[in-house]
């Protein structure tokens, strides 16, 4: 079993992940980066291993994953490993036959929550080997990492909408499609909305809404119809004001990857008569609901559904045959998530963000502009 | 207690005594006059109030005289708009609408009294905002030309209205020279020149716009006065109450001493006052806070736009915020312990001051919302309460200082009967600051003058259209007299011709 050692640049940026910060509340600083909770830096780590009846993955990028700060001082908390994951299979299970998983195949792992934040690591067991999925040869791993995470939530969102569109757009002359959110989700979205509609997309528009300017006009070049800002700065009504007033008919479906108490309340004033709004923020928040006035405008509010490996399959497909296109990304080295993060809060950065493990070889970044 | 009540009362409804005291029912004395004490510059009197409407009257004065504009802080720019609309106004027309970072494109259908609009919001890149003034016209230009393919527009000839809400000095209807940018622009090459002529440029460099011309350029104010004027007659103020604060007037051309146009009817002008900047001078320095001060201190333009600074929705977020903190460091709120977003600048929004004055105070539920989106996780009711008087106090004070200016305005005036076209955020969106100015006004007016307060709806695209129809008929007039004229000239040179023609026969 070897040991996998750690660079100094690796070691600095791991210490830099656990440190806690130091902030005062009358500091008017950002705090550094927060560890996950059972992260630890050591000068080297053992390499896992290989369960009997798994494979052994060995990272080599990860989507830059983290849930918004809850507490008074924390503005986000980074996820390690996170959700999107992809590598290569470093050893197979004794008891695997090996005709399923060679050593070096390219794969990319169904998230887990489990596993989602179990701290920073080069390798990671994966007891069911069902839960790895092969990457096609011509799919880069950067791509393939962003897959089952964002893409595969966005895809079971644009799933679970597609049915009430498709109603809708019988006795419309035009749907309207609003998603709350122009962070990655968003951009997804709004690739999957073209890949799933094809051709026949004119009577169906997509809006996005986001506090973020600069985030809005990366969706803009994204291909939706319109993009309507929320600043937070702005009176509810005023807001609400702009959404009806660009989205000229209402809205006939939102999908509210944001989920705050005031995101919500904004979709309810903007959603027509049988509208759909589909939940799929991740911060805890509670809203109030008039039960009535939903029944009365026989609206209903779904929370987005979990997506399977089906799909998962089908979307690594999909980029395989370039019939999904893939929203900008940036590829950046692991040492550099405290820097990173920080610019992602900040809307520096607007598009996707992926790690990649042991960069300190080759020092290029990918992206695809 | 008892004394402490009366003096944060407010006279203008029993519903607001009835919350004053509730606000401030069972709490210690000591702890009163500790709360008292850091509040009380932001209540200021009756009498302070009055001195404000007669400075702003002096300061008007001196805007309006050449001797003293030049210096003036309250600068009283004459807009070349002579006339409310007579509702003639007819037909299609384009407007634009800037003045922050949202940039409008409207097609307007003026019928009467009927007006239907469809319009389109393009955003303001920042860097635009930052970046060269032909790139800001030519992506104002670029949206119009997407607006105009959107609509269909390309081959009909559209008087255009352009309501850029930025302080301008205006030569002509259609003539406007930027005198310095507010609200965060910064775009190089443009203060100082006509912005009108900036938008043709740009246009020109395009090529594909030729049946685009902007004819008249006016200000957000005398948007509202237009857009208020279309439906009452009698409006002769326009009051913007938003993110800044102006107000335009209607003035007899006799008063205005630096007009440089003609004298015919009607004999007067509307004046685009620019009346944030009062204060700048010093003058206001004895209402000042130590929060006032602060703001200013921290803000992009110190010793700039005072009397706005205390008004507009751009700062009443903030000194609200730092009544707070103040507060809140004397460990007279949430027991001391504060957030990392109380203790940023700019963070306590101005709306949350909307929100907490109309929230139910049985149950505080949006103030408590708001506590915690700030991660204020220590609070209380009396915190809720608290808080809720810091908004009131800072609310009142913008609604009296703005109605000491209209006050002032209206007094000027003199007219038996006077609507005021407000819009506005602040305006719209406060649950008290209409009656409030009510009150205040009806105070500090002469006795026999009356007034109302009119929202005016969407004044910069409305407005803008009424303007651009008034110009084009304006035009048209010039156009037709000019014709006329010559006309004149040709029948009299040829009844000439026919006299020497008889004569040698």
């Amino acid at each position: 079993m070897t040991k996998a050692t750690l660079n100094q640049n690796e070691l600095r940026a791991l210490r830099k992940l656990t440190g806690e910060p130091d902030v005062q509340s009358s500091s008017i600083q950002s705090s550094s980066l927060l560890s996950s909770s059972t992260c630890e830096a050591v000068s080297s780590m053992p390499v896992p291993a290989t369960p009997d009846n798994g494979v052994l993955v060995k990272i080599s990028h990860a989507g830059a994953c983290f849930t918004e700060g809850q507490t008074r001082n924390k503005k986000y908390t980074p996820q390690f490993p996170g959700n999107e994951v992809a590598g290569t299979i470093h050893e197979v299970g004794n008891n695997l036959p090996n005709a399923n998983f060679s050593v070096g195949d390219k794969v990319m792992i169904m998230p887990n929550e489990a596993t989602v934040n179990t701290g920073y690591a080069e390798y990671v067991p994966v007891m069911d080997p069902s839960q790895v999925i092969q990457v096609p040869n011509k799919v880069p791993l950067e791509v393939a990492a962003m897959l089952p995470g964002d893409a595969l939530k966005a895809y079971a969102a644009v799933n679970c909408a597609a049915p009430h569109v498709e109603k809708l757009r019988k006795v419309k002359s035009c749907v309207n499609i609003l998603v709350v959110g122009g962070s990655s989700l968003g951009l997804w979205t709004v690739k999957l909305a073209k890949y799933m509609m094809g051709r026949n997309c004119n009577n169906v528009r997509l809006f996005v809404a986001d506090n973020s300017i600069d985030r809005l006009l990366t969706a803009q070049d994204h291909g939706c119809y319109d993009i309507i800002h929320w600043n937070e700065e702005d009176h509810e009504q005023y807001i609400v004001e702009r959404t009806l007033d660009s989205c000229r008919s209402g809205v006939d479906v939102i999908i509210d990857y944001v989920g705050t108490n005031r995101t919500m309340q904004r979709c309810l004033k903007v959603l027509n008569r049988e509208g759909l709004i589909l939940v799929g923020g991740n911060r805890p928040c509670e809203t109030n609901i008039s039960l009535s006035t939903l029944a009365a405008k026989q609206q209903s509010i779904v929370g987005v559904p979990r997506g399977n490996m089906n799909q998962l399959i089908e979307l690594i497909n999909a980029v395989a045959e370039k019939t999904l296109e893939v929203p900008a990304y940036k590829v950046y080295p692991v040492e550099s998530a405290s820097h990173v993060f920080e610019e992602i809060c900040e809307c520096r950065i607007t598009e996707r963000v992926i790690f990649k493990f042991g960069t300190q070889s080759s020092g290029h970044l990918v992206d695809n502009h | 207690m008892a004394h402490m009540a009366t003096e944060l009362i407010l006279p203008h409804s029993e519903l607001r005594n009835e919350e004053i005291s509730s606000l401030l029912r069972g709490i210690p004395a000591a702890f009163v006059d500790k709360v008292e004490n850091i509040l009380r510059p932001l209540d200021l009197t009756d009498e302070r109030y009055r001195q404000v409407m007669d400075l702003m009257r002096q300061n008007l004065d001196a805007g309006l005289h050449p001797d003293t504009h030049a210096t003036a802080n309250v600068k009283c720019f004459p807009t070349y708009v002579r006339s409310v609309p007579d509702g003639s106004e007819n037909g299609d027309f384009l407007a634009l609408d800037l003045g922050g970072t949202n940039f409008r494109v409207l097609l307007i259908n003026l019928n009467g009294q009927e007006v239907t609009m469809e319009s389109k919001i393009y955003i303001i890149p920042q860097h635009i905002m930052l970046g060269s003034g032909d790139q800001l016209f030519d992506h104002i230009a670029d949206c119009i030309f997407k607006f105009m393919c959107d609509h269909q527009l390309h081959d009909r000839r559209l008087p255009l209205g352009f309501t850029f809400s930025f302080p301008c000095r205006q030569e002509g209807l259609d003539r406007a020279i930027l005198t310095t940018w507010t609200k965060g622009f910064k775009c190089a090459g443009v203060e100082g020149n006509d912005i009108v002529e900036l938008l043709h440029a740009a246009i020109d460099r395009r090529g594909d716009m030729k049946n685009v011309r902007c004819l008249a350029v006016i200000n957000d104010t005398v948007g509202a006065l237009m857009s208020c004027a279309h439906s009452a007659r009698n409006c002769a103020v326009g009051l913007i109450l938003g993110t800044g604060t102006n107000a335009c007037y209607i003035e007899d051309l006799h008063n205005v001493k630096t007009w440089d146009g003609d004298y015919n009817e009607p004999k007067q002008v509307l004046i685009n006052t620019e009346w944030g900047a009062f204060g700048n001078d010093g003058c206001l320095d004895f209402i000042l806070t130590d929060f006032d001060k602060s703001i200013d201190k921290h803000s992009i333009n110190p010793g700039k736009q005072i009397y706005e600074k205390m008004i507009s929705g751009m700062y009443m977020g903030e000194i609200a915020r730092l009544a707070i903190e103040r507060l809140r460091k004397h460990n007279l709120l949430f027991e001391g312990e504060g957030s990392y977003h109380l203790s940023t600048r700019g963070r306590f929004y101005t709306k949350y001051v909307s929100e907490i004055e109309g929230d139910d105070v049985d149950n505080f539920t949006v103030t408590k919302q708001i506590f915690e989106e700030l991660e204020l996780s220590t609070h209380t009711e009396q915190d809720c309460r608290l808080v809720r008087h810091v908004c009131s106090l800072v609310s009142k004070r913008a609604a009296y200082l703005a109605s000491a200016g209209i006050a002032c305005l209206l007094n000027k005036m003199g007219r038996r009967d006077t609507t005021v076209g407000v819009d506005g955020s602040l305006y719209r969106f406060h649950p008290f600051f209409h009656d409030l100015m009510m009150e205040k006004i009806t105070q500090l007016l002469k006795p026999n003058l009356k007034f109302k307060l009119m929202l005016s709806h969407d004044g910069s695209g409305k407005g803008a259209a009424l303007v651009a129809a008034v110009a084009a008929r304006l035009r048209k007039e010039a156009e037709d007299a000019q014709q006329a004229e010559e006309l004149e000239k040709e029948a009299f040179l040829l009844s000439k011709e026919m006299e020497n023609v008889e004569v040698d026969n």
